[in-house]
């Protein structure tokens, strides 16, 4: 082969690559140092499938819900339920008001149930104020609950891979794991 | 509502005094600039207090993106700019308006871009937009832009009222100004839109467009996703296929491949009419791609018809159609690979 098909076929590649999904790393949502880990594979740690982050610092409607990605990425909010801080309801398929950031073709990572407010709309920012920490749609008291997804799948080795479990840390700082999108 | 419970406003605190070495050094000065993690531990016994402060933190950054291996430096720019996510903004403006080594003002720069990420104020950029524009030095105009990478500098450029664009930067007389524009919206359509945003597919092809530089210009139309582009990009996508230079001819007819489903018609006619008539083997293989990804296993009557117009590019159409017969792979990535496995 040539140099110049191959630089052509190295651009070839190019485009292909562009596409691929890769590890990002995610932090708590709530900045307050109280906030915990609830619930990860199972609900509570020990009741049925969840295979998804469930953080609460036992407020509701008082500390921000923030994004949760390193990183500025695009967030795209979608609205449109009451706020609510014991949740139980069908709003938008039971997830309430939510973020989603969608990555490579399959691949997605949400943040669900926040309670709107003025910070609340699709955004494109680094770990900034996205509403308040709420229980919009299918919830049990307020809390960020976060998955990561392949073909609507939910993946669990995100978080198991960075240790996180019930009781683990979710302040703002604290890194609860490696989404891949 | 509460804030959240940064404390780290203040502009001096006390932290371990300078200790001989670099690293250590710049670790101590740029740990003193972190929030405090849930998981600290009760108080640490200082063995004596120094004052933290922005300049010694500036002067330790100074020297190890001046002494420090690549993967040092790129550590120094990331932890700076977790840093500056809660640094007071008049410190980074001051820091930024006054820096004038290029590697500094780099990081300096990010750390202001994540902050105004941070806090969703993205008139905090506008004094690097200015000296994008207007530094008298290329190599600061370009550190400038660098600062501005992997973040949503696009939506901050329009929120600052549009007094500075990418296609303006594109026509700087600097190859290094150019480059980095170049860089930060390939970066940026990749890494924080994952392809999905039209605004920013669209202002670099209006860049790419601009750019006196053929070669930079078709690497932005081959890198920067296409897939949420409007009529008239596809439209001006089209009339770089007329282009003198083959790699730019080359790169539109694979940007041409990524327009949406509604633009396909169009730029499926555009592609076989360019591999009927091109002469550069180059280009036709980029249109055959092109013609592949904008129908994936519908595209193969369409190979099929090309049979014959260059008959030394037969065999790259076969390769083509043995992949795109086989129905279970879906994605582009991996179906681009199968071909470049059967055939490069």
């Amino acid at each position: 082969m040539n140099v110049k098909n191959m630089m052509y076929a190295a651009a070839a590649l190019v485009v292909g690559v562009a596409n691929v999904a890769v590890a990002h790393t995610a932090v708590g949502p709530i900045c307050d140092t109280v906030a915990r880990v609830g619930s990860t594979t199972y609900y509570s740690c020990s009741g049925s499938g969840h295979t998804a982050l469930d953080m609460s610092n036992q407020s509701c409607s008082e500390w921000n819900h923030r994004g949760m990605i390193q990183g500025s990425v695009y967030y795209a909010y979608y609205g449109g339920c009451a706020s609510n801080c014991s949740g139980g309801t069908t709003c938008n398929a039971g997830a309430g008001n939510y973020y989603k950031v969608t990555g490579a073709p399959g691949w997605d990572f949400a943040q669900l149930h926040l309670n709107s407010n003025a910070s609340s709309g699709s955004k494109t920012c680094d770990r900034c104020a996205l509403g308040l920490v709420g229980s919009t749609g299918n919830s049990t008291g307020a809390h960020v609950h976060a998955h990561n997804r392949k073909d609507t799948v939910r993946q669990s080795a995100w978080y198991v891979n960075a240790g996180t479990t019930c009781g683990s840390s979710a302040y703002c700082s604290n890194v609860v794991g490696y989404p891949t999108f | 509502m509460r804030r959240h419970p940064f404390s780290l406003g203040s502009k001096t605190m006390t932290h371990l005094p300078r200790i001989p070495g670099l690293r250590a050094a710049l670790l101590a000065t740029a740990t003193c600039l972190l929030p405090v993690t849930a998981g600290a531990q009760g108080p640490v016994t200082l063995p004596m207090h120094a004052t933290c402060s922005f300049s010694n933190m500036l002067r330790d950054l100074r020297q190890g993106l001046r002494e420090g291996s690549p993967t040092y430096r790129r550590y120094l720019r990331e932890h700076f700019k977790e840093a500056a996510r809660v640094m007071p903004a008049e410190e980074l403006l001051a820091m930024v308006a006054q820096e004038r080594e290029p590697a500094v003002l780099e990081v300096l720069g990010a750390g202001l871009a994540t902050k105004a990420s941070f806090i969703e104020d993205p008139s905090l950029v506008q004094p690097l937009l200015q000296r994008a524009m207007s530094d008298g030095d290329p190599a600061l105009r370009a550190a400038a832009l660098k600062g501005l990478e992997r973040t949503g500098s696009v939506e901050m450029m329009e929120k600052n009222g549009g007094v500075v664009t990418y296609p303006q930067l594109m026509r700087d007389p600097s190859p290094e100004v150019r480059e980095a524009v170049a860089s930060n919206l390939i970066t940026e359509s990749a890494k924080v839109y994952f392809g999905h945003d039209q605004r920013v597919s669209e202002t670099a092809v209006a860049a790419a467009l601009a750019s006196p530089d053929p070669e930079l210009t078709a690497k932005l139309l081959r890198e920067v996703s296409m897939e949420k582009v409007g009529p008239e990009t596809v439209d001006k996508l089209r009339g770089q296929l007329r282009a003198q230079s083959p790699s730019l001819r080359a790169a539109a007819a694979t940007a041409l491949g990524g327009v949406p489903g509604a633009q396909s018609p169009q730029a499926r006619g555009s592609l076989v009419e360019l591999y009927r008539s091109e002469k550069d083997p180059a280009v036709r293989k980029a249109a055959l791609m092109g013609i592949a990804r904008l129908g994936f296993a519908g595209s193969r009557s369409t190979l099929e018809s090309l049979r014959g117009v260059a008959p030394g590019l037969d065999p790259e159409i076969d390769a083509w159609l043995t992949v795109l017969k086989r129905n279970n792979v879906q994605d582009w990535g991996l179906l681009l690979r199968e071909k470049e496995r059967i055939r490069k």
